[in-house]
Parts: structure tokens; C-alpha cells; sequence
């Protein structure tokens, strides 16, 4: 059995490392939003986990309560809590990623709430009022954390805990940066694999894991049967078997602007910084999610050098039918797209994998097209 | 069940000077645009005062887009973004206004200019501050935009005052970007009279709201739909005090004198949401039932002075700090318990006999806070409510039949009710 092999159980809702955590007497809390810092929850010895909503088929109870016209992402999450499907956490972190996260939040609250919930105000642009503010929240949040869970969250602690995420970004990006390479070592569905499993597991043993999995592709021979390299950009993703497809078409990811991926990972927490400094400044001003404001021709910037550096033959944006923030966020990166020539396919989606068959016939289309260039 | 005809509800003859006022908003905008004066566009929910306190002309887009959808330009404008690639599920409003910029109309029909800057802000909702940050890059004109933390429910009291500081500090940064785009300076007292006009024009706004608590109810949507647009273009005016004041005086003759907007009023209802801009002269069709419109939380909430905390003395001598605290304060920015609470107070003391509850489809809070709202309003306070699917500037989302249907489904619910 292959690292890779054990990452593939990072995909399921709860994985085994979460059994071994739980056996242990510890607790797991979940988050919605890559802009809630894991390591303060780590730091009160917690398992932070992303939330998903893995093995939803429908949303009888989502649609009833949150309106056909929200989006399946947080229609499936209130599903699922509503089934117990959640009840393996010991709480929830949401924060107002977008307005439909937001409401999310209060009809989990109403309808099926959790013993311990909590809402972190993150701020919508970055300057030096809204760190400043961002740093008051998240010791607001640190205080609630050693408060509910009887915990000494100390400066130590907080250090340790950043150095040990940051060291599982630092992998990450080792990872990403062996895609570069003409022939990369490691398809997009087994790095879909990889981060599921990271936002999933104790740090230090997917840091284990990775270091691993890093030697063992170590000059490897690369994939060399793909037709194109692609960048997928886009909404919240985590579904192994959506990439799968685009790969089985012939179009290898070689890198991503998504939110379990780069945006999860790339940049790297200041070491050298007061702790709480620190993340209030990383988390703010890393590379951003459309929800932030002012902060588009950044994040265009990001994508047009990836695709550089990568040597991207073209970019599928993915994203979530009803997520207005992705919808205007495409027009200003297809523009862009347009003058520096780079190929783009746009694909709407549900959270649930749906309409395979339109989406092979649109990839394959787009494949051909790349193929032609 | 009696469905015997019903006299259309009475316009006040107040009301028709709102032509007028919205006239000379344009005008203004018109002549700003003439002679170099500073402009921006601002969302709704933004300290619009400060704009006239620092002599920058407001234009408010989403003010525009409702004239294209009553003008019946809209779908046209609509097609158009989509024919860029903007969703069909976008914003309505954002796509009218995209559609609107690039044929480059006439204010007539919804045109807007290009502004000096752009002022958005998050209160209401996050396509907003989207919207302006597309419009910005795509019309190469400054932006700056107010982030307003949400009240959710667990929001405690220091929380809340922090927040207030926070948002406050972002006012105070707004006024010097304001300076540095335009060279204006802010003048307090300049500003304080602005305050002021703004506080006495929701004021007059809450009592003609308290005079529709009265049965009969003396005006309708007619009045209120329309009569809101001076609140959020024009607050620091004076112009459109003097035209509230009007319509307050009639309303309260037809009050003393017991004459209601219908002339025989059989259910009062709330509409929550934005109305069918495109259509208004659907909700006429509630009046053949003797059904009328007593209190719509979108019109309302744009008295802003809805915060006992923020007093006129507040306002005359902290203004920032009051408009600060008014954004916190804003409707759509309560949590799900809030607004149950509020929604249950508001149907007791307007003695409301039913909610419709207006599922617009593409407005996201809007529509992801309407069934749990139902819901919680039907099985805890047993109080009927429909839900009406539609769009509030894309005709293409109103399915008049199927509305009807469900509408007159309604009343007879509402029918049983009274009779037993």
C-alpha cells in the first residue's frame, strides 16, 4: 500500500485518523472557511477539520429551509447536520465567508444546533484597521476556545502550532512545485487526495505522511500521456472524482486557485511576529478569496503567473451555480485571460457531482480545442 | 367566500409630488455631472449623508436599475450582461446596471454616469461590494468599501461595541479617501445639518408607518414603494422632508376622518422583500380581496433611525459615530432570532392578518432567509404566510398565473381564519 493509498481516506467524511483522535478522549471541531486559522484550534489541542458535506445525495430539509436558489454547498451542510451526520464533531466554527455561509450558521443554530458554535467576523478587505480588528477577533476566539474546552491556549503553544502548520504548507508547496515540470509526478485527483486528507488529520502526521509521499515520487517518472496542462480555478472543491474526470479526458491538473488548494496553503505564517500579529496578517493578506474586497487584480496577478510558471496550456473555472462572488469574479479574469491568450473554459456546478455527461462533452470540446492551439 | 369588487386603494395626492423630488435628485446629478462637481456611487446601506456633507453628488445604482425595471428596460439591460457571460442567477440589479452602462442610456430609463468613486459596503449583502469591485476595475474609477461585521446570534454586548469602534475607524478612513479623490474637506457643520435633515426625514418616515397601524389603514404600497426612494438618495435633504410631511398630514386627515386607503379593507398584510419593481401594478390585484399592504420591512428599514441608542444629540454631536452605529443597525444584517422576534412584534402591532414573503431569486440573503423565517412564523406563532417566488428587476422570474393562484389560495386561507 502506497502513501497515496492512505490518502485516499482522507476523502470520507470521517477518517480513520479522526477515530484515533476521538479514541484518544480528544475533541474535533469544524470549520467552513480556509480564512479560519487552524492553528489556534490545534493549539488548544483540537483537531481542526473542514467541514464537508461528503455523501449528501439531496436536500429535502436544505431546500426547505435555505430556498432552492442558495447555493448546495450550505443547502447539503444543513442536510447533513439535520441527519446527524455531523454529530461526530464536538462544535462548529463558521465565519461570514458569504452571505449564504452566514445564514447557513443561524439555521444550523435554530435547527440543529451544536453544543459549542461559534461565529468569527472576518473582515471583507485588508488594511490596517481591518487586521487590527481581525487580531481582536481571533484572541476573542482563542479566549472562547480555553474558556469551553477548559484550555491553556499559551504564546508557546500558538508558536508551536504555527511552525507546525507552516511546515505542512512549506510540503505542500514542495509538492506543487514537482508540477512544474514537464512530465509532473502526481495527478490533480491525488493531490485532491492529499489536501482533503490535510484539512482532515492531526498536522504532524500528515506532515509524516507527506514527507513520505514526497520521497516516494522523488525521480519518479512523470505523467507523460496527458494532452494539455491545466489550471483549475474557482469555488469551493473537494471532490476528488470532479478532477478525476478532467483528468481521464486528458487534461492533467498541474496547479489550482481554489480554496482546498493553493489558497489553503501557499503563503506561510510570520514566524518572527507576536503569534496573534501574525495569523491576523497572513489570513488577511494571503492570496484571497473573492469575498475580499479590493483585492481582485492580486488575485488575477496570482493566476497569470501560476499559469506562467506552470506552463498552463489552459484554465477550467469551476463554479458553484448560485455563488454570486465567483460570478463576478470571472469577468475580470476572463478579460485578462483574453489578452494574454490563455484558453478558458467556464463550468457551472452543483456541490454534489451531477450532469457528468454535459460536463465530458464540454471538457472534451474544450480539450480538442486546446489540442488544436 | 365574498370576492366582491373592491374600489381601487386611493393614491395620496402628496405622493404625486415625489415626481417632482426625484426630478431634482437628477437634476442635481445632471448638473454635477456638468459642471465637474465630485460624484460616486454608493450602495444602498452606505452613509450616503456623508457624501452630501462633503458636497459629493450620490448616484445610487440600484435606484437606476428600478427605474429601467418600471420603464420596462430592464430585461433588455438584463440580457445584455448575460450576453457577456453574467449568469442568469446574478443579482438582477447588478446586471441591469452592467446592462445600462454599456448602452450607455438615458437616466430616463436607468442610465447612470460614470462617477468619480464608488462607496459600497457589505450591510445588506456581499454582491455589493462584488458589483461596485467589477463596475470599478471595469470603469478604472477609485473604490472604497465599508466592511460591517454581521450580528449573528451569539453576538454578545462587548462584542457589539467593538464593532461599533471598528466601523466607525473605517468612516473616519472614508472621510480622508473622500478628500484625497476629490479635494473636498469634511465640514462638521455642514455635516450636522445633513445629520440632521437625514434624522427628521426618517422620522416623518416612521409616522406615516405608525399611522398604517391604524384600521382602516390610510395609505398603501402605492405610497410606500415609491415614496422610499428620497430616503436613500436624498437623506440629508431638505426638499423631501417637506414632501413626507405632506403625505403625513393627508394620511392623518384620512385617519381622523376613518377613511382607509381601500375602501373596504378586509386582510392586512406585510410584504417582506423587494417588490417586483417591473410589475407594481401587480399588487393591486390584492385589493379586489379587500387585501392590503400595511407594513413592508424593505421600506422601512430605510428610516435608518431605528436604534434608540442613536439619538438626535448622538447624531448632532458624534455624527460619524451614530452613522457608524446605524449601519449595525441595519434590518438586513439581523440574524435569523432577530428578525423572528422583530417579525412577530411587527405583526402584533400592525395587527397583521398575513405575510407574503417575497422569494427573490436573485438576491441571496433574500432568498436563503425566507423559509426558515415562514417556517418559525407559521409553526411557533401561528401566523399564515405565503412565499412568492419571482425576481425584483427580471420579468422573466414572475410567473403571474401561478403568483395569482397561490395569492388567491391565500386569501382564502386568511378568509377561514376570520370567520372562525
Amino acid at each position: 500500500m502506497t502513501v497515496l493509498d492512505d490518502f485516499t481516506k482522507g476523502d470520507s467524511l470521517l477518517n480513520p485518523w479522526m477515530d484515533e483522535w476521538k479514541k484518544q478522549g480528544k475533541k474535533i471541531l469544524g470549520y467552513f472557511c480556509t480564512y479560519i486559522p487552524e492553528e489556534i484550534i490545534h493549539a488548544a489541542d483540537i483537531l481542526p477539520v473542514r467541514i464537508r458535506a461528503k455523501g449528501c445525495t439531496d436536500t429535502p430539509m436544505g431546500d426547505a429551509y435555505l430556498s432552492p436558489t442558495t447555493c448546495s454547498f450550505t443547502r447539503c451542510c444543513l442536510e447533513m447536520a439535520n441527519r446527524k451526520q455531523f454529530d461526530f464533531l464536538d462544535g462548529i466554527i463558521s465565519c461570514n465567508s458569504c452571505d449564504q455561509i452566514r445564514r447557513l450558521y443561524d439555521n444550523i443554530r435554530y435547527k440543529t444546533p451544536f453544543s459549542n458554535q461559534y461565529f468569527l467576523s472576518v473582515p471583507s478587505n485588508v488594511n490596517d484597521i481591518t487586521i487590527d480588528f481581525f487580531k481582536y477577533e481571533l484572541n476573542k476566539f482563542k479566549n472562547y476556545l480555553e474558556k469551553t474546552f477548559n484550555v491553556d491556549i499559551t504564546e508557546e503553544k500558538l508558536k508551536n502550532s504555527i511552525e507546525l502548520h507552516n511546515k505542512s504548507r512549506t510540503l505542500l508547496k514542495e509538492l506543487y512545485l514537482l508540477r512544474k515540470k514537464k512530465n509532473p509526478p502526481i495527478t490533480g485527483t491525488d493531490i485532491m487526495n492529499i489536501l482533503l486528507s490535510g484539512v482532515s488529520m492531526p498536522k504532524n502526521q500528515f506532515n509524516e505522511l507527506l514527507t513520505t509521499q514526497l520521497k516516494e515520487i522523488e525521480g519518479k517518472e512523470g505523467i507523460s500521456d496527458d494532452k494539455s496542462r491545466i489550471m483549475l480555478v474557482g469555488s469551493m472543491l473537494d471532490d476528488p472524482e470532479y478532477v478525476k474526470i478532467i483528468e481521464d479526458l486528458g487534461g492533467l491538473i498541474v496547479n489550482d486557485a481554489v480554496c482546498i488548494g493553493t489558497k489553503y496553503f501557499w503563503e506561510i505564517v510570520d514566524e518572527n511576529l507576536d503569534p496573534l500579529d501574525a495569523l491576523a496578517n497572513r489570513y488577511l493578506s494571503r492570496v484571497s478569496c473573492p469575498r475580499m474586497a479590493g483585492e481582485q487584480s492580486k488575485r488575477v496577478d496570482f493566476v497569470l503567473n501560476l499559469i506562467k510558471e506552470f506552463n498552463v496550456d489552459g484554465v477550467i473555472f469551476q463554479r458553484m451555480k448560485f455563488c454570486p462572488f465567483w460570478w463576478a469574479e470571472i469577468f475580470v479574469l476572463r478579460d485578462e485571460l483574453k489578452k494574454q491568450g490563455v484558453p478558458f473554459l467556464d463550468l457551472e456546478r452543483e456541490y454534489v457531482l451531477s450532469g457528468a455527461g454535459a460536463m465530458k462533452t464540454r471538457v472534451q470540446g474544450f480539450m480538442e480545442v486546446l489540442e488544436g492551439k | 367566500m365574498s370576492k366582491a369588487y373592491v374600489k381601487k386603494s386611493k393614491l395620496l395626492k402628496a405622493t404625486l409630488g415625489l415626481k417632482n423630488i426625484m426630478g431634482r435628485h437628477f437634476l442635481a446629478i445632471e448638473q454635477a455631472i456638468r459642471d465637474g462637481t465630485p460624484t460616486a456611487w454608493a450602495t444602498s446601506g452606505t452613509p450616503v449623508e456623508l457624501l452630501y456633507a462633503m458636497d459629493v453628488q450620490p448616484m445610487l445604482p440600484e435606484n437606476s436599475a428600478t427605474i429601467s425595471a418600471a420603464r420596462k428596460y430592464s430585461q433588455k439591460f438584463i440580457e445584455l450582461a448575460e450576453d457577456q457571460g453574467f449568469s442568469y442567477d446574478l443579482c438582477s440589479y447588478f446586471k441591469t446596471n452592467i446592462g445600462a452602462v454599456e448602452s450607455n442610456v438615458d437616466v430616463t430609463i436607468g442610465g447612470i454616469n460614470k462617477p468619480t468613486f464608488m462607496l459600497s459596503s457589505d450591510v445588506i449583502c456581499d454582491t455589493h461590494v462584488n458589483w461596485f469591485q467589477v463596475q470599478a476595475e471595469r470603469m478604472n474609477v477609485p473604490h472604497f468599501t465599508i466592511d460591517v461585521p454581521h450580528v449573528v446570534s451569539n453576538t454578545n454586548n462587548r462584542q457589539y461595541n467593538y464593532f461599533k469602534k471598528y466601523v466607525a475607524e473605517q468612516v473616519w478612513e472614508l472621510l480622508d479617501f473622500i478628500q484625497e479623490v476629490t479635494g473636498h474637506e469634511m465640514n462638521m457643520e455642514r455635516s450636522k445639518e445633513v445629520a440632521k435633515n437625514s434624522y427628521d426625514l426618517s422620522m416623518v418616515w416612521q409616522e406615516i408607518y405608525e399611522l398604517r397601524k391604524n384600521i382602516p389603514c390610510p395609505i398603501s404600497t402605492k405610497d410606500t414603494f415609491g415614496g422610499l426612494f428620497p430616503l436613500f438618495t436624498m437623506p440629508g435633504l431638505k426638499a423631501p422632508i417637506k414632501l413626507y410631511k405632506r403625505m403625513y398630514r393627508e394620511a392623518k386627515a384620512r385617519v381622523d376622518a376613518g377613511i382607509g386607503a381601500l375602501e373596504q379593507e378586509n386582510y392586512r398584510l406585510m410584504f417582506e422583500g423587494i417588490p417586483f419593481w417591473y410589475n407594481l401594478k401587480y399588487f393591486a390585484m390584492l385589493e379586489k380581496y379587500g387585501a392590503i399592504i400595511v407594513y413592508e420591512p424593505y421600506t422601512y428599514a430605510f428610516s435608518k433611525f431605528m436604534n434608540p441608542n442613536v439619538t438626535k444629540d448622538m447624531l448632532l454631536n458624534k455624527p460619524i459615530e451614530a452613522m457608524s452605529e446605524l449601519m449595525l443597525s441595519f434590518w438586513y444584517i439581523f440574524d435569523l432570532k432577530t428578525r423572528i422576534q422583530k417579525f412577530k412584534e411587527t405583526v402584533d402591532e400592525w395587527k397583521i392578518d398575513g405575510v407574503l414573503l417575497h422569494n427573490n431569486m436573485s438576491c441571496r440573503p433574500n432568498a436563503c432567509g425566507l423559509y426558515d423565517l415562514k417556517r418559525r412564523l407559521s409553526d411557533d406563532y401561528d401566523i399564515p404566510c405565503l412565499i412568492i417566488t419571482s425576481d425584483m428587476n427580471d420579468p422573466r422570474k414572475m410567473n403571474e398565473t401561478q403568483v395569482s393562484n397561490q395569492i388567491e389560495s391565500f386569501i382564502e386561507i386568511l378568509h377561514k381564519r376570520k370567520k372562525k
